[in-house]
């Protein structure tokens, strides 16, 4: 055995020094995620979809690197100019000229029209998926139609005033597509052995020159900047070539980090992982906001959790830090909101409660007879196939802390997504916990959770009292003129969303990634968009956030 | 009996063992709980959509037609449609995976038994010394180790602390070498690359050295126990009689009557080195028809764990059938 192991450690170390040097104009990065169904936006709905989807197209505007997302923090992108007709109802965008595909064929107001008639038609249409971006958002309720005023200048018409219509442009399911690469009658799925035929993007600052994929998981990526990316005289992208090496497990993500086998990590390390690269001089740790929310969800059909003060009572037991703390080793933020903190209009809402406020607790719902000798009794359910992060230690954290208010008893119940999802659906679950990713980045995204129909809570836009109240002012606040109309419609929705306490907020994540010392450009914004384009390799920098 | 008769018998018993084995694990899925088709949706679908996903996975189709279908989808060579993604056929997942499923068993099973006979014979020739004692903890430590702890062990040293070998993976990130067999080692020779050759051998230290010390404890005790009873025979007494060296007596002579139940253990061990192959598969992030079947584990996609298991079962199958002919031609006895 010693001879064997000499044996490797010497061939290791021969072959070590005939290594070539790393290209410094290739990053390489690895990552958990693999693209869920395929790189077609009209169908793509999966955060690492998203991801590419980002690197290899553009849309007409984009959100500004590190800003709240706000109304001020959209930028040009494919659209130089834009302007709002005075009814609210109709979007003209004057796009950037000189703009190609292949250095021939040209981009312009026909490519953003075949765009969205061919995304918003191809999914929800009878055709075989069912599913996608334009259907879930509901684009059809937005969109009324796409105009080609001039060669360079494109009209949207809405059905309805939708303030939040730049957002919904930036996000990655309003991406240009190619329409030599995307039939208007057919989604582009993966094709083994040609990275081009296997989506139907264009003008971004990469692109595709080879996916790796068996089993619907991908193994291998590689994007390559793109001679003809429109915003090339900025020096985007920053590096020629990024490679994405996808992992099995963060267990094998931070192995690969931590031994240099690749530059960068971006989802997902555990906190665990990312704490102990923190004291590790070779890498850097990078922090920022996260856009993923958690809450707890009350099914009103089963009394008394139809009761609000019931409700209210259980939301002043919760100790959010307590979870932030223990479980996600602080990756994670208490969230007193629906919508995030980090984002505009966001406001604390929930604060009114407190945490770990055990007297409000205990005055409450002795109002109902619930007391130390009969405590409110509380079936918790938690998703347990990992759909959620650490859900069943979250759960355990929860009913320790609604337990330590001496009044209430946690029975804890778990099932895998399958189930759990079938169980929402049949609202046989009195309280739960969900989760929430964006589609667009902005309030409107998330202020509708709390009365969303899907979520079948019992509690919607139409009953009771307060679901319409707060369907109006979300309404209200989709449809304002100016931002302080929105400011206004929101920050009275989350005050409502606080007195009604049809879903408690319960945490909202942190973004981190891991680099290698000598990696510049990670930005980590509440638009948790991962920018490829940005990432350079430079002098090794202090190590830390 | 004759050698023909009994090649006959026995390629016989293997067609209801394979039947049997398809029909244990079509319903064992079908018995799971959970509907593979509600996975697809995270907002819940209409009715006409899921009949829509049921018709084209054919889940709306009896179970009895749903048997057959599979049965015949087999013999032609098909194991059905992956129920997640893309829907890509089965037998493309795995093809396109078993190529470094089959190198890794390859040479996890070359350095099983060289390891494992050369150590079992040391051992029986040294028995009762420190040696024997030495060797005899170390393949029972080596038989109950877990094959991922060992797998993070060796990852640890050579990786992480000593930075000699890859942690993990089947070659450098971004220059797999031109694909032929899928077999990398073979791949980069055809290709007349040494550098690639180098580097997939590289790649293979940690991961084979992981599974074949696992499974070469078997192979020690085996060969000692055989060993020594093998020594003890009148003919080795008279090959030293006659003046032949130690080594010659006991690799030409005394190893080679020892081996055939070795043999054996070399069929039995298939189906270990295939199971401890998804661990280290998985450890080493090696992408092969382990971790494939790990990964469509965790995606609940039935279609594709039965065509994977079903593929082990019938390699394993086979392997057991080679090796069991190979018996019989080596050692006449076996067929009465």
């Amino acid at each position: 055995m010693v001879i064997v192991i000499i044996a490797i450690a010497g061939v290791g170390i021969w072959y070590a020094t005939q290594m070539p040097a790393q290209a410094k104009d290739t990053l390489i990065m690895g990552t958990t995620d693999s693209v869920e169904v395929n790189l077609d936006n009209a169908r793509s709905y999966d955060y690492f979809g998203w991801e590419i989807i980002t690197a290899l197209s553009s849309g007409l505007v984009e959100i500004k690197p590190g800003s709240s997302a706000g109304p001020n923090d959209i930028q040009p992108a494919l659209a130089e100019s834009w302007e709002q007709s005075s009814d609210g109802l109709t979007w003209t965008f004057t796009l950037r000229q000189g703009v190609t595909f292949d250095g021939a064929r040209p981009f312009n107001a026909s490519v953003v029209k075949y765009t969205f008639d061919r995304n918003c038609n191809l999914t929800g249409n009878g055709l075989w998926e069912p599913d996608g971006p334009q259907l879930n958002i509901g684009y059809d309720s937005i969109i009324s139609s796409v105009e080609v005023v001039s060669t360079y200048v494109v009209a949207f018409h809405l059905k309805m005033k939708f303030a939040p219509f730049l957002q919904l442009m930036s996000c990655a399911a309003s991406y240009m597509v190619d329409p030599k690469y995307a039939p208007m009658d057919q989604l582009v799925n993966y094709k083994s052995g040609d990275a081009r035929a296997s989506h139907p993007l264009g003008l971004g600052p990469y692109i595709l020159t080879n996916w790796t994929r068996t089993g619907s998981h991908d193994s291998e990526m590689r994007l390559e900047a793109n001679p003809y990316y429109w915003n090339k005289d900025a020096g985007l992208p920053k590096t020629k070539t990024i490679i994405i090496k996808m992992f099995s497990d963060s267990t094998a993500l931070g192995t690969a980090i931590s031994s240099g086998q690749i530059d960068i990590a971006y989802r997902q390390l555990t906190a665990a992982q990312v704490n102990s690269f923190k004291n590790n001089a070779k890498l850097r740790v990078w922090e920022g906001i996260g856009a993923q929310i958690q809450y707890m969800c009350f099914q009103q059909r089963i009394a008394p959790f139809n009761n609000t003060e019931v409700r209210r009572a259980i939301a002043a037991a919760l100790n959010r830090t307590h979870v932030t703390e223990t479980v996600f080793l602080n990756m994670a933020s208490p969230l007193y909101s629906i919508i995030p903190a980090g984002m505009a209009y966001h406001k604390d809402s929930f604060k009114i409660y407190g945490d770990a406020n055990y007297s409000y607790t205990q005055t409450t719902l002795a109002k109902y007879g619930y007391t130390s000798s009969h405590k409110l009794v509380v079936d918790l359910w938690y998703e347990s196939s990992g759909h959620y992060p650490e859900s069943a230690k979250q759960a355990a954290v929860y009913k320790s802390d609604l337990e330590a208010s001496g009044v209430i008893e946690v029975n804890l119940h778990s099932a895998e997504w399958g189930t759990y999802a079938a169980n929402r659906r049949a609202g046989t679950m009195a309280v739960y916990i969900y989760g929430w990713y964006p589609d667009y980045i902005d309030a409107d995204n998330y202020a509708f959770l709390p009365f969303a129909s899907w979520i079948n809570m019992g509690y919607n836009s139409t009953y009771p009292a307060g679901g319409v109240q707060q369907y109006n002012l979300w309404m209200q606040g989709r449809s304002a003129a100016t931002d302080a109309a929105r400011q206004d419609a929101y920050y009275q929705l989350q005050d409502l969303q606080a007195q009604e306490c049809s879903v408690i907020p319960l945490w909202q994540s942190q973004t981190t990634a891991v680099t290698s010392t000598s990696v510049h450009g990670v930005v980590l914004d509440i638009t948790v968009n991962w920018r490829h384009w940005l990432l350079y390799w430079g002098a090794p920098a202090t190590t830390g956030p | 009996m004759t050698l023909r008769s009994y090649v006959v018998g026995r390629v016989l018993l293997t067609i209801p063992m394979i039947v049997l084995l398809f029909t244990f694990v079509f319903l064992i899925l079908r018995l799971l709980p959970g509907d593979p088709v509600l996975l697809h949706f995270e907002k819940p679908p209409d009715p006409a959509t899921i009949e829509l996903y049921r018709h084209q996975l054919g889940l709306d189709k009896p179970l009895y037609q749903q048997y057959i279908d599979y049965l015949i989808g087999i013999f032609h060579g098909d194991f059905g449609k992956s129920m997640t993604g893309d829907f890509e056929p089965v037998s493309y997942q795995i093809q396109a995976r078993f190529p470094a499923t089959l190198e890794l068993t390859i040479y996890s099973m070359i350095f099983a038994v060289v390891v494992g006979v050369f150590l079992g014979v040391r051992s029986a020739k040294t028995y009762g010394s420190l040696q024997d004692n030495t060797i005899r903890i170390f393949g029972t430590i080596t038989y109950a180790i877990p094959v991922f702890f060992l797998g993070m062990i060796l990852q640890f040293i050579f990786a992480i602390w000593l930075g000699v070998l890859p942690p993990l993976g089947r070659f450098d990130i971004g220059q797999a070498p031109p694909h032929v067999t899928g077999l990398y080692t073979i791949d980069s020779i055809l290709a007349g690359d040494l550098y690639s050759f180098v580097t997939a051998v590289r790649y293979l230290i940690l991961p084979t050295i992981t599974l074949g010390t696992v499974l070469c404890g078997i192979f020690i005790r085996l060969t000692r126990t055989n060993m020594l009873e093998t020594l003890k025979l009148d003919f080795v007494d008279a090959a030293k009689a006659r003046g032949l060296s130690d080594n010659a007596i006991t690799y030409r002579y005394a190893l080679k009557n020892a081996f055939l139940p070795i043999l054996t253990m070399i069929g039995l061990q298939f189906a270990a080195l295939l199971a401890g192959a998804v661990l280290t598969e998985i450890t080493f992030s090696w992408e092969g028809l382990g971790s494939f079947l790990f990964e469509k584990i965790s995606q609940r996609d039935y279609t594709a764990i039965q065509g994977t298991v079903v593929f082990f079962g019938i390699l394993v199958t086979m392997v057991t059938l080679v090796l069991d002919l190979l018996y019989a031609y080596l050692d006449p006895r076996i067929r009465f």
